[in-house]
């Protein structure tokens, strides 16, 4: 049964703590059945003359093995041993006293024998220790300790009788009742079982036994494990089920990466989705499921208010509760998008991969896995060429990704999970790759069931965040990332693609096996179109990593699309930070309505100062030259940030060989 | 046919509608006659339609603002209207109530049913009846506002034609610190918050609510705005330019020193908590709170709830923000886990954005889900600010309403327990009287401070304490042990209180056959009589066996009584004295599930934190902070200290401080990473209390269990022997 996503361990300890407690209540309730029922209640095991003489139980217990036997089956052996003391004997009269009472046949028994040879075997139990002493041989004197006296008797009380017969333990260290049976001065008769059990001298083997005990001390019955093993055992087997139980449910829980799991795949055609409007609630799922503003609800009624946006991607078909929102049958082919077949190898160029947003798939979440994807496709095909992962070896990577965005280090990472050897290219850095994601839009959306790659995507977070979160994984995994490699060409030849790449100074080129292009569709960032001093190259960025390095800096930001507008509202946030802004063109024409109130909000606080039609001329080590309506200007400038958007990479995907579908 | 007299049709809301229209409208509305006297709406009632008079007189009467009592406000005659301010959003309460003076008779349009209608003749016309519902209702809102002191009746109503309405959502900025100055603003309804931001950090100044004024500065003044106002959750604004405000109202100084706005000293530190986030206290009907120093984090609650409802899904999650208030009638201080469930608002969110209605709230104030309504279209998930209500699969078997509804799952949220015997299930099963239904306008000082409540304060929950009876029952044991009983008759006294015991289980699953509880736990006597009777039965058990453990089944469930024994004193032992500790070290309370998750996170949070900073702040994060949050050994020596989260915050940035000496000035972010790594070591620690709270649970269990077979065992041998 699946249970829903908020069952605590609270909830389902209940039921791991009941099977515990069966399993044990079960082991204990085996053991009980296992033992015979005379060890059930048996009160120890039983004295060693009766070992030794081999007494079976049904010689004193009778038929039922359970039952405390009378008196009868001892006097059947040893005779009658009636008490000299008129207290005892109406007490065994009354049936409260009998022979085990002082004389227990199992468990606290103890005494000493003297073997055939007249050396003393101590025993108390079943256990024997022998001694040096030696007495009458064949003799066994039992002896009686003060704890069955003292279960009616008390030493301490003035009056009680027990005081003349036990000398205080300070005096002696053995007390020993010799006149119990037979009085001191009564001899023994000439009656043969007395002899045999007690000797010719009574009072011979009885000194020698106590000065056995006095020399070894009062023997202690050994104590018996059973009871504690029994509850041990139970109460391990139900700690085994307990940590049993909560382990399964904790893997449970994790889930197994799943190699099979569907790689979000491009729409042929673009499928507008219609709405019954006579069912439709205006519940507002599909305008929150859909990425692109595609859907609106006007008069409780949900419209398509601008198709031309849609992607066909159809999550506010899933989205909708009750059905009337269908995609139609028919639609438009999908333009502009590159021809991919379902594991997202281009169909004219094999061996090239493309994922992301460059499929026409949008979404972080679909990039990352997309590229998870391709890099599984990618190890099982070179497996099944029977060539094993080498890990590098052999001079070249297995697979070279284009792009450090989502859809590459997803590739990157499951690559490094199959042991293929992997290199990322990137042309600037992975924040320039960071695309901002619509607010709101994502708060809903479920995370990642994928271990590892999971990580790459976070919920509601900032741009500084997720960038940090990336730079993170990329550390752990130990991920070979190459920023600043722009590549420029991807060439086949016999084993495989040369890749040519241009770095800051030179040129390198790097072998492939397959080759994964995740280079997104914002293309190469335009460059700066004005007259960069060497000195000031370094101070001219094409994308922002940390607001925070900029604070108080003087900035000038040329742009004003939305990645320039975003810059803007973070650097604003820093304190002691200068903004300029300059643009060419006349006033804001692009970008979310959100961006550009809040740098409209911006401009009319004066926290920033915007120059229209202006364009950059010259940029030196602390001065920038810019041209505006009013003239040339000269500011003041530490950092200049372009962000003019991109230069299409549509010729590198041309001259590999990726062909587009409808041209 | 319509069955409604012609009156209410010509009034000048509702003409010109067609008939589909009127039809609508009279199925969904309803047409009462009222004697005179009679109230046809109370303050405080939930506001969806708006009563057209059909005939007779209605008052509306409200409390001006600074009055003690209500008085009326407007008298209503055949053809106009009152209760205008459902318009506002649905679901908003009224601030005004409304009587009859005479013998009436009102026609009741709902607000949603109305807008349809409308906007089938057109939607120009559709518009400008709502911007005139809502003129009429901001009229009412000057005539109980602060500003009726200053301003005569006809200047008021002048001014109504000059402003422009607001709404905001929670969170939504009415205007920011530095803005220019162009308006002044009335709260028509909803809360909102001025605060200043003073180096990054926000600072509140003030609360603003329903009929005050919102303006900064002088009136005359043109500079920009000195303070940030946000709405703290949905509120209507109303906005009069300034200029207007001031054409009217000039000459009237009483209007000019009108703000409630002034540099008023922050509010204290120690309260900050609870005022960071007042609207959600403001607006709760009936929060859930744990009591963070008694909670014994059993789970117990969340167990509860999932078996009282159907779905066996659990509407109670242990985690939470934790709070300390101050009890509004003893002042005592007490901090309070808020654990995600449904507080029940005034004002509730969920229940706007529901499209079929299935979100209703009963006389007593519980907001509730019909599932039969539900299609599970998540927008009540997305509204309720504190995530609230989740989404559980659909019980089958249940007859749906609607045949629309085809989707696998219902949203759910704690209903309070309303169709469930006894009363809350979760509070009913606490063992330790942790967790209680608080009305914190009620209950909490702060919040009664700061909103100015009406109605007399409360108490918090209090807790039953069980030390009176173990201290009780320890002279009766020590007699019971020394006593000389005869084995027969000590056997069977242990005997029938280890069953008592153990039926301490059965007792806690019954559920209660009353309903209606008391609003205090059930099971919280049963727990006491549990550990008394714990007692009793040692005292007992050494009666009967002594201390030797003989070699057979009776020495085995001697054994077994021992170690459950043990483990249930140290439960007990744990129950009183862990809370603390663990109240003293968490902000967040978190399910021991989560702890390893969060541990991760601050790790990676810290890196976050760290770039761009200076390179001092990454030496000292290196070299010192770094090593502190990985200790093994780390948390075991805050709990030792037995120090606050605080207070071992300000000891780590003073050893810090000591070791960079002068250069302190440039660790900027340092307190945010300080903060991080005694997070982190906190961590450890609430695993390492959290385990010693849970671990002994298990063992008492299942040492029970063997011991409740070796009772059975132990029975029949000694049965079989007489």
């Amino acid at each position: 049964m699946k249970r829903p996503g908020n069952v605590t361990g609270d909830i389902t300890r209940v039921r791991s703590i009941g099977v515990a407690a069966a399993s044990a209540a079960v082991i204990v309730a085996v053991v009980a059945i296992a033992t015979p029922r005379s060890q059930l209640a048996s009160p120890g095991p039983l004295a060693r003359p009766h070992v030794v003489a081999s007494v079976s139980c049904e010689a004193c217990h009778g038929a039922r093995a359970d039952v405390r036997p009378t008196s009868q089956p001892c006097i059947g052996c040893h005779g009658p041993h009636p008490s000299t003391r008129d207290g005892h004997r109406a007490l065994a009269r009354g049936g409260a006293l009998d022979c085990a009472t002082c004389h227990p046949a199992h468990g606290e028994a103890a005494g000493v024998t003297f073997a055939p040879d007249g050396r003393a075997l101590r025993w108390s139990g079943d256990v024997a220790t022998a001694a040096s002493e030696t007495g009458p041989p064949g003799i066994t004197v039992p002896l009686v300790a003060l704890s069955a006296c003292t279960r009616c008797h008390d030493l301490a009380r003035l009056g009680d009788p027990i005081r003349a017969c036990a000398v205080l333990p300070q005096a002696s260290p053995v007390n020993v009742c010799f006149d119990e049976h037979q009085s001191v001065s009564a001899p023994l008769g000439a009656r043969g079982v007395c002899v045999r059990q007690h000797g010719e001298a009574r009072f011979v083997a009885w000194d020698a036994a106590r000065s056995v005990a006095a020399d070894l001390g009062m023997p202690t019955v050994a104590r018996s494990l059973a009871p504690w093993t029994w509850v041990a055992s139970a109460m391990a087997a139900g700690g085994l089920a307990f940590a049993g139980m909560t382990a399964s449910r904790r893997v449970a829980g994790r889930g197994s990466p799943k190699p099979g799991h569907p790689t979000p795949a491009a729409p042929v055609r673009v499928r507008l989705p219609q709405i019954d409007a006579g069912r439709c609630l205006g519940c507002h799922a599909c305008v929150d499921a859909c990425p692109f503003d595609v859907l609106a609800v006007e008069r409780h009624v949900a419209v398509v208010a601008r198709p031309e946006e849609c992607c066909g991607v159809a999550t506010c078909e899933k989205a909708c509760p009750n059905g009337s929102l269908r995609l139609a049958d028919e639609g438009q082919p999908v333009a502009d998008q590159p021809r991919v077949d379902a594991h997202l190898e281009s169909m004219d160029a094999p061996g090239i991969f493309l994922a992301g947003d460059l499929t026409g798939v949008p979404l972080i979440r679909n990039a990352i896995l997309q590229g998870a994807g391709v890099a599984d496709c990618v190890a099982d095909g070179l497996l099944s060429e029977n060539r094993a992962p080498t890990g590098g070896a052999g001079g070249g990577a297995e697979l070279l990704v284009v792009g450090a965005g989502p859809a590459g280090l997803s590739a990157a990472l499951r690559a490094k999970e199959r042991g293929l050897s992997c290199v990322v290219l990137e042309q600037s850095t992975m924040a320039a790759s960071i695309r901002a994601f619509p607010r709101g839009k994502v708060v809903h959306d479920p995370p990642i069931d994928l271990p590892l790659e999971g990580a790459l995507w976070l919920r509601e977070s900032t741009k500084e965040e997720l960038l940090a979160q990336w730079r993170r994984v990329v550390r752990t995994h130990g991920l070979d990332v190459r920023e600043g490699h722009r590549v420029t060409r991807v060439t086949r030849d016999t084993c495989g693609f040369a890749v040519s790449a241009q770095t800051a100074s030179d040129v390198v080129t790097l072998r492939a096996s397959r080759v994964l292009l995740a280079i997104g569709r914002r293309g190469t960032p335009r460059r700066l179109d004005a007259d960069v001093a060497p000195s000031a190259a370094s101070h001219v960025l094409y994308a922002l990593s940390d607001a925070r390095a900029l604070a108080g800096r003087q900035v000038l930001v040329v742009g004003l699309g939305d990645s320039a507008m975003e810059a803007i509202v973070a650097l604003a946030r820093q304190p002691g930070t200068a903004i300029t802004v300059s643009y060419r063109g006349a006033a804001f024409v692009r970008g979310r309505a959100r961006n550009v109130e809040e740098v409209q909000r911006l401009a009319a606080r004066g926290r920033i100062r915007v120059h229209f039609h202006s364009t950059v001329v010259r940029v030196d080590d602390r001065w920038v030259l810019v041209r505006d309506p009013g003239g040339l200007q000269r500011l003041r400038v530490d950092v200049v940030l372009a962000l003019l958007g991109g230069v299409s990479s549509r010729r590198l995907l041309d001259a590999a060989g990726v062909r587009w579908a409808s041209g | 046919m319509t069955a409604w007299p012609r009156t209410v049709w010509d009034s000048a809301w509702l003409r010109g509608l067609d008939p589909p229209g009127r039809e609508q409208i009279e199925a969904a509305g309803s047409l009462r006659a009222l004697d005179a006297g009679a109230t046809l709406y109370r303050a405080g009632d939930a506001a969806d339609a708006f009563f057209v008079v059909a005939d007779g007189l209605v008052d509306v009467s409200a409390v001006r603002r600074g009055d003690g009592d209500a008085s009326v406000i407007r008298r209503a005659t055949v053809g106009e209207a009152v209760g205008e301010d459902a318009i506002v959003r649905v679901g908003a309460t009224r601030s005004a109530a409304a009587t009859c003076a005479s013998r009436a008779t009102v026609a009741g349009v709902p607000v949603s049913v109305f807008r349809r209608a409308t906007e089938r003749v057109g939607s120009d016309h559709a518009h400008r009846l709502d911007r005139a519902l809502r003129a009429a209702a901001a009229r009412d809102v000057f005539r109980a506002s602060s500003l009726q002191r200053a301003m005569s009746a006809r200047a008021l109503d002048a001014l109504v034609e000059a402003i422009d309405h607001r709404i905001l959502g929670r969170g939504d900025v009415l205007f920011a610190q530095g803005d220019p100055a162009t308006h002044a603003y009335v709260i028509a309804d909803g809360m909102v918050q001025v605060l200043t931001e003073d180096d990054g950090r926000a600072r509140i100044c003030a609360y603003l609510s329903r009929g005050d004024l919102v303006v900064d500065g002088s009136l005359e003044g043109s500079g920009p705005h000195e303070v940030t106002v946000s709405a703290c959750g949905p509120a209507w604004i109303v906005a009069i330019p300034r200029a207007r405000l001031l054409d009217i109202a000039s000459g009237s100084r009483a209007l000019l020193l009108m703000g409630r706005l002034s540099a008023s000293p922050p509010l204290p530190e120690a309260t900050r908590h609870v005022l960071g986030d007042l609207w959600r206290f403001a607006a709760a009907g009936s929060m859930l709170v744990i009591d963070d120093e008694a909670c014994a984090r059993c789970g117990h609650c969340a167990w509860s709830c999932s078996r009282a409802h159907d779905d066996g899904v659990s509407r109670l999650l242990l985690r939470g923000d934790k709070v300390r208030v101050r009890d509004a009638a003893s002042g005592e201080s007490r901090a309070f886990v808020l654990p995600g469930s449904c507080q029940h608002c005034k004002h509730p969110a969920c229940m706007v954005d529901c499209p079929t209605g299935a979100i209703g709230r009963d006389p007593r104030g519980e907001v509730f889900i019909r599932e039969t309504l539900c299609i599970g279209c998540e927008q009540c998930v997305k509204a309720c600010p504190w995530g609230s209500v989740q989404m559980a699969p659909r019980v089958a078997g249940r007859t749906v309403a609607l045949p629309l509804a085809s989707s696998r799952r219902v949203a759910v949220k704690c209903d309070a327990c309303r169709d469930v015997e006894g009363g809350p299930a979760c509070v009913s099963a606490c063992p330790v009287d942790a967790i209680a239904r608080v009305e914190p306008l009620a209950a909490m000082a702060e919040v009664r401070d700061a909103v100015v409540a009406p109605g007399p304060s409360r108490r918090l929950p209090q807790r039953r304490a069980a030390w009176p009876w173990l201290v009780g029952s320890v002279p009766v044991t020590a007699a019971m042990a020394a006593a000389h009983w005869t084995p027969m008759v000590s056997g069977v006294l242990s005997g029938l209180l280890c069953s008592l015991l153990a039926g301490y289980a059965i007792v806690k699953r019954v559920r209660p056959r009353r309903s209606g509880g008391s609003g205090r736990s059930r099971v919280r006597p049963h727990a006491i009589a549990h550990l008394a009777l714990g007692v009793l039965a040692v005292g007992a058990v050494v009666a009967h066996a002594g201390a030797s453990v003989p070699p057979n089944a009776a020495g085995a469930l001697l054994v077994a009584f021992a170690i459950a024994s043990m483990t249930g004193i140290a439960m007990a032992l744990a129950y009183r004295m862990v809370p603390g500790a663990l109240a003293r070290i968490e902000r967040f309370a978190r399910l021991p599930e989560d702890l390893p998750n969060r541990a991760r996170e601050l790790e990676e949070r810290a890196f976050g934190v760290l770039t761009g900073r200076s390179d001092e702040a990454k030496s000292v994060y290196q070299h010192m902070l770094a090593p502190y949050a990985r200790r093994p050994l780390g948390p075991i020596f805050l709990l030792a200290r037995g120090s606050a989260v605080r207070t071992e915050e300000e000891r780590v940035r003073a050893w810090i401080e000591r070791a960079v000496g002068a250069g302190v000035a440039r660790l900027d972010g340092i307190d945010d990473l300080v903060r991080l790594v005694v997070e982190r070591r906190a961590i450890g620690a609430q695993r390492v209390l959290q385990a010693l709270l849970r671990a002994w649970l298990p063992a008492h269990v299942v040492a029970v269990a063997v011991a409740l077979a070796l009772l059975v065992v132990h029975v029949v041998c000694v049965a079989r022997g007489r």
